[in-house]
């Protein structure tokens, strides 16, 4: 390093030095000669923080209507904590009591009637609730705020707040789909805030008390609809006066995205009072006569909960999935008592809140049947020799069914020998027979389908089982790829997942429960059954209808799309969803063509009793009262099922799709699931006819808002609408048709129950709909 | 006989050999003054009503355990086979500065971080320690010219060098950091024997560019405000001087002794914005007082001190200079970063090395230290 550079270091020595020095320098100037006068402003400056919450998305049906929506309401809530405080255990009961009394008739003088029992429920089943803060009542009228606000001390732990809260204009309608919300739990807080990001404005943030959604489309697009909370910043003197709004600190609170689902609230409606009918039905259809006297009793057709759902084939959308019995969402908000809770979780009572078509696992029965069928005429690599040397053409051979099927003795032999050394001779049974020993003549595949050939199918299952020159588990194989016993990809919480049951599967779910499954290895018996749906074979209502979808569409396996687009509050699409496809299924026109003429048949073959469609019947009921179909201008391919579930009535169920023109896509598929109501065609595929009747040849009628109801009755009373022109005038038109003909009573229709009969003629009066864009809407006859 | 064959693996006598002359002085006072930041922060951002109150101390420390990384790393490296490495850095270097204004996130108004997942980088900050090998192998690495001053050509292109990344990281906007290069290159040049003529032609440059730029429209009104408040606090508008006030109330508050850590009135109530970040010393001042204050100063001048001496013992130019580029950075970063506080520098947002919160910096700031340790390292060899 020679001398210059020496000197040149120097330099910069020096400057760091003196850099440094000036440093210290000022620190010292501004800590001890400054201290005072800069002190004294830091003592009096305190800043106060105040968090406004957003307004959370709406839910909108595919028209557009706001099927969830919010409002603000003022809640009366109990920190126990504070009350515990004041009015510490239980040598103050008197006092509490008397607090409590006046609290209750405070809040029934202001319109909310409430009794002191309410009140001491509530607390004591404060058990759910975080915080140790339970809400005694929601939507009180705002005055109380200045009331208890004045009186904190007569009123200890009582607090006062705005909140805003859900409100479902529907009421129960699509329940199930939108789902509920309830209280964050401290674990749901932590997980939603562990990646917020501070510096990132947009970032969503969640507060203690805030609320989240459970199930449903509430939980499965949370992070759409949650809003970014605002926040005030204030700098406040010692007495906390405001002095000024910080507004570099302070952030508006952005609401957060709507989300717009593939449903049509009117269609949800009409298969939703469809299914409930049905099971009515079902429930109030005496039983078959017995056949011997000797016999014992059938189970009880309860017919108390069921599913349908309603799919567009080609996307994957769902346009209307129901599952019964049901709730009204409205009971969740502001929070829900315990026992509410429960009940509404009981099993006893139908578990109302289980969306049966998505958390149900049921026996699929003869619906399976078309899975089966599939795998058999699907060549594999190695083929299915038995029934012709000619691969497919041998299920086009029409044979009998003589009401049973028998394994053949040699293949029987092997199967006896080997099931004995485990057991006794519980399954070493070859013979397997139809439900009442029904036969059949001339059956290929394709009648096998049309009229739900049982031994057809056991032979078939049978051999797969026991012949050596072919995969054992070729229809398992078929139902994985049709989505059987897994998710179906619709992001709804908590889908089952149905099984699909194999030797590896039955040997872990007996290592798991012993007791329910009874052994560990795999019988023929066990693919005799699950061919035809039976056994441990469980399907949920969803992955059936898309199953079918997928038969339906040529082969394409879809994800089912509940929603259709996210928008931002001032409605600018964010995101759009379209067909999702998760899987391909091979499906030949040589196969499609006999599998889908069975299915057809299903619902247009005539013949006498046994040589008929099973849904033949629902489809052409007029003589009955029911109605006929117009099957040459929407034909329609489905299949019936009835599931034996021990020791309860059948299971009904109806799968289908339509219309099947060779110009035109399918349109629609669907499922109709009953339970404990008896047979699939009777009492499922009557369901389905009546919503497609209506869908296709009629008006599904518009289904009126409690807004819209609230308008409507307004406008009926008169008097009260003349009380409160302003709240109405700008929203409401009064057609004045006077004495409008009344143009009910087009058809004197079917043997549904509760039939609504309306002829009370007067004036038309319309109200508007519940989205842009659309007519009016009539009201209802009173 | 086995272990005499294996000392004489020359791997183990060259290369291990080398940590025998690692300077621990400079490792004790760069961890001393971490420790010290990172209980500052953890000060600053524990009582965030939103986030956990070890949100940033968590992410803080993860940052520094990879720094700590990456400072062995670059110290087992020959510095002197870095020169290789400049072509390929110095665009790779373009490319993210380029990239970071198309693809970067934007906060604060700044496009100027890469968002991957919860993590994120500022290339600005990686272009730091690059720049200055880059320059220090421009001016140091023809034979001929060494031990001349270098030509006015030679100045003009290395200028050409510095203005690219700077002329990029000026677009996001971040024009702290661009001063960072400014400060760089004006000691990198200074320690290539540069005449004293160009110097001043230089420096002329410097100040013209710096005016050209207040008062044309390239900043915003909020830039200008910040950077002209510490002349003229009274024009300013209410909002930039704000955060000068509230933080030289935080430091007045603290006193010769400090309110006492976690007591600080100012950093509770967190009154001075950005106080994890580039106010960090408002918290310093205000908790540990004076005594706290001139502490941390004084570590820094232990660190500057030592690697002052490091330069003077380098082995050759190019180890030199990248010494005093990087003993120049950490300088100026100190001094514009405590004195932006206290009211004497610009307000313009710079890290504190080792102290403010930002994974960027840290990792950085101790990457420059690890180019510091392989010169020493090798003072002999």
């Amino acid at each position: 390093m020679n001398d210059s550079t020496q000197l040149r270091l120097r330099l910069i020595g020096v400057v760091i030095v003196s850099l440094m020095a000036a440093l210290v320098a000022r620190l010292w100037f501004l800590q001890s000669v400054e201290n005072a006068e800069l002190a004294s402003i830091a003592e009096g400056n305190h800043l106060k923080e105040v968090l406004t919450p957003a307004s959370r998305g709406l839910i909108l049906d595919a028209q557009g209507r706001p099927l969830v929506t919010n409002k603000r309401v003022t809640v009366v809530s109990i920190d126990l904590a504070e009350l515990d405080r004041v009015l510490p255990g239980k040598k103050n009961e008197s006092q509490r009591l008397d607090m409590l009394t006046r609290l209750a008739t405070e809040l029934s003088g202001s319109g909310r009637l409430t009794k002191v029992a309410d009140l001491q429920a509530a607390i004591a089943a404060s058990g759910l609730t975080n915080l140790g803060k339970v809400t005694v009542a929601t939507d009180v009228s705002p005055e109380l705020f200045v009331f208890f606000g004045e009186r904190q001390d007569d009123f200890p732990g009582v607090q006062i707040e705005s909140k805003s809260v859900r409100v479902y204009p529907y009421g129960s309608i699509a329940a199930h789909l939108l789902g509920y919300m309830g209280r964050i739990e401290q674990k749901e807080l932590k997980s939603r805030n562990s990646n917020f990001n501070v510096d990132d404005p947009t970032a969503k943030l969640y507060l203690n008390d805030d609320d989240i959604g459970k199930t449903g489309i509430e939980y499965m697009f949370e992070d759409e609809l949650h809003g970014t909370p605002g926040r005030d910043v204030y700098e406040v003197d010692r007495s906390q006066r405001v002095i000024r709004r910080r507004d570099e600190l302070s952030r508006a609170p952005v609401a957060g995205n709507n989300v717009k689902l593939t449903i049509d609230i009117n269609v949800q409606q009409k298969v939703e009072q469809e299914l409930a009918r049905g099971l009515q039905t079902a429930r109030e259809t005496p039983p078959e006569p017995k056949k011997n006297p000797s016999d014992p009793d059938p189970p009880e057709a309860k017919a108390s909960a069921g599913s349908a759902v309603l799919l567009d084939p080609m996307t994957g959308d769902i346009l209307a999935m129901a599952s019964y019995p049901t709730y009204d969402p409205n009971d969740f908000v502001g929070g829900i008592s315990v026992a509410k809770f429960n009940a509404l979780n009981d099993k006893a009572s139908g578990a109302p809140v289980l969306n049966r078509a998505i958390q149900g696992e049921y026996a699929p029965g003869s619906t399976f049947k078309l899975v089966t069928a599939m795998a058999a005429m699907t060549p594999g690599p190695r083929d299915y020799p038995m029934l012709s040397s000619q691969g497919i053409g041998g299920y086009l051979d029409p044979k009998d069914d003589p009401g049973f099927y028998q394994i053949p003795a040699d293949l029987c032999k092997v199967q006896r020998d080997e099931t004995k050394k485990e057991t006794g001779d519980e399954f070493t049974s070859c013979k397997f027979i139809n439900p009442d020993l029904a036969r059949h003549q001339g059956l290929d595949i394709s009648k096998a389908l049309a009229v739900s050939s049982d031994a057809y199918f056991y032979e078939i299952a049978a051999n797969y089982d026991l012949r050596k020159d072919f995969d054992s588990e070729t229809i398992q194989m078929m139902a994985e790829k049709f989505g059987f016993g897994h998710d179906t990809g619709s992001g709804l919480r908590g889908e089952a997942q149905g099984v699909v049951p194999t030797e590896d599967w039955l040997k872990k779910a007996y290592a798991a429960a012993p007791l329910v499954y009874g052994r560990n290895y795999w019988v023929t018996a066990d693919t005799v059954q699950m061919a035809v749906g039976q056994g441990n074979n469980l399907v949920t209502p969803l992955q059936l209808t898309n199953a079918y979808a997928t038969f339906a569409n040529g082969g394409t396996v879809l994800a089912p799309n509940v929603a259709k687009q996210v928008l931002t509050a001032d409605n600018v699409v964010v995101r759009t969803f379209g067909p999702r496809e998760v899987g391909s299924v091979d499906i030949s026109p040589e196969i499609r063509g006999p599998l889908l003429n069975g299915l057809l048949n299903a619902v247009s073959l005539s013949g006498p009793e046994g040589d008929r469609g099973t849904a033949y019947d629902a489809f052409h009921s007029i003589a009955k009262g029911g109605i006929d179909f117009a099957l040459d201008e929407f034909p329609i391919a489905g299949k019936t099922g009835t599931a034996e579930v021990q020791g309860k009535a059948d299971s009904a169920w109806f799968v289908g799709f339509g219309p099947v023109k060779p110009e035109e896509p399918p349109r629609y598929v669907f499922s109709v699931l009953l339970e404990e109501s008896g047979f699939g065609g009777r009492f499922a595929a009557p369901v389905a006819a009546f919503v497609l009747n209506d869908l296709l040849f009629k008006d599904v009628p518009d289904v009126l808002s409690a807004t819209q109801l609230q308008q409507c009755q307004d406008l009926r009373n008169p008097a009260a609408f003349t009380r409160e022109p302003s709240k109405y005038d700008k929203s409401v038109k009064k057609t004045t048709t006077t004495l409008a003909p009344s143009s009910s009573t087009t058809s004197p229709t079917t043997t549904r129950p509760a039939v609504v009969a309306a002829a009370n003629a007067g004036p038309r009066l319309t109200v508007p709909a519940a989205a842009p864009n659309m007519a009016p809407i009539e009201c209802p006859p009173p | 006989m086995t272990a005499s064959v294996l000392s004489r693996v020359p791997r183990l006598r060259g290369q291990d050999g080398l940590w025998r002359y690692i300077d621990p002085s400079l490792i004790i006072a760069s961890g001393a003054i971490t420790a010290l930041g990172t209980l500052m922060i953890f000060s600053a951002t524990r009582n965030s009503p939103v986030l956990s109150p070890t949100y940033f101390v968590e992410r803080q420390g993860a940052a520094i355990a990879i720094g700590i990384v990456v400072m062995g790393v670059v110290a087992a490296f020959d510095y002197r086979k870095l020169r290789e490495l400049v072509p390929l850095a110095y665009f790779g270097l373009l490319g993210l500065l380029a990239g970071v204004l198309v693809f970067g996130q934007k906060v604060n108004d700044a496009r100027a971080w890469f968002q991957f997942g919860s993590i994120q980088l500022q290339p600005a900050e990686l272009a730091k320690p690059i720049m200055i090998v880059v320059l220090a192998a421009f001016f140091t690495g023809d034979r001929a010219t060494e031990g001349h001053p270098p030509t006015v050509r030679r100045l003009l292109v290395a200028l050409l060098l510095v203005g690219l990344p700077v002329g990029l990281i000026m677009r996001q906007p971040d024009l702290g950091t661009a001063l960072v290069f400014g400060v760089i290159s004006t000691a990198v040049v200074i320690m290539a024997g540069a005449r004293p003529r160009h110097l001043l032609a230089l420096a002329l440059m410097l100040t013209f560019a710096t005016t050209a730029v207040l008062t044309s429209n390239t900043l915003d009104a909020y830039q200008k405000d910040r950077l002209t408040v510490f002349i003229n606090p009274d024009k300013a508008s209410e909002r930039v001087s704000y955060n000068l006030e509230q933080a030289q109330v935080a430091i007045s508050n603290g006193g010769i002794a400090g309110q006492g850590l976690f007591r600080g009135s100012q950093t509770r109530g967190r009154f001075v914005p950005e106080q994890q970040t580039d106010f960090i010393f408002s918290v310093v001042g205000e908790e540990l007082g004076f005594v706290g204050g001139a502490l941390l100063i004084g570590l820094f001048c232990l660190l500057f001190l030592r690697m002052w001496r490091i330069a003077a013992v380098a082995r050759d130019p190019f180890g030199a200079q990248i010494v005093v580029g990087v003993l120049a950075m950490l300088v100026f970063q100190v001094f514009q970063s405590i004195g932006m506080t206290m009211g004497i520098m610009p307000i313009t947002g710079i890290p504190l090395p080792f102290v403010s919160y930002g994974g960027s910096s840290i990792i950085t700031t101790y990457a420059s230290i690890g180019l510091v340790l392989s010169v020493h390292m090798r003072r002999f060899s």
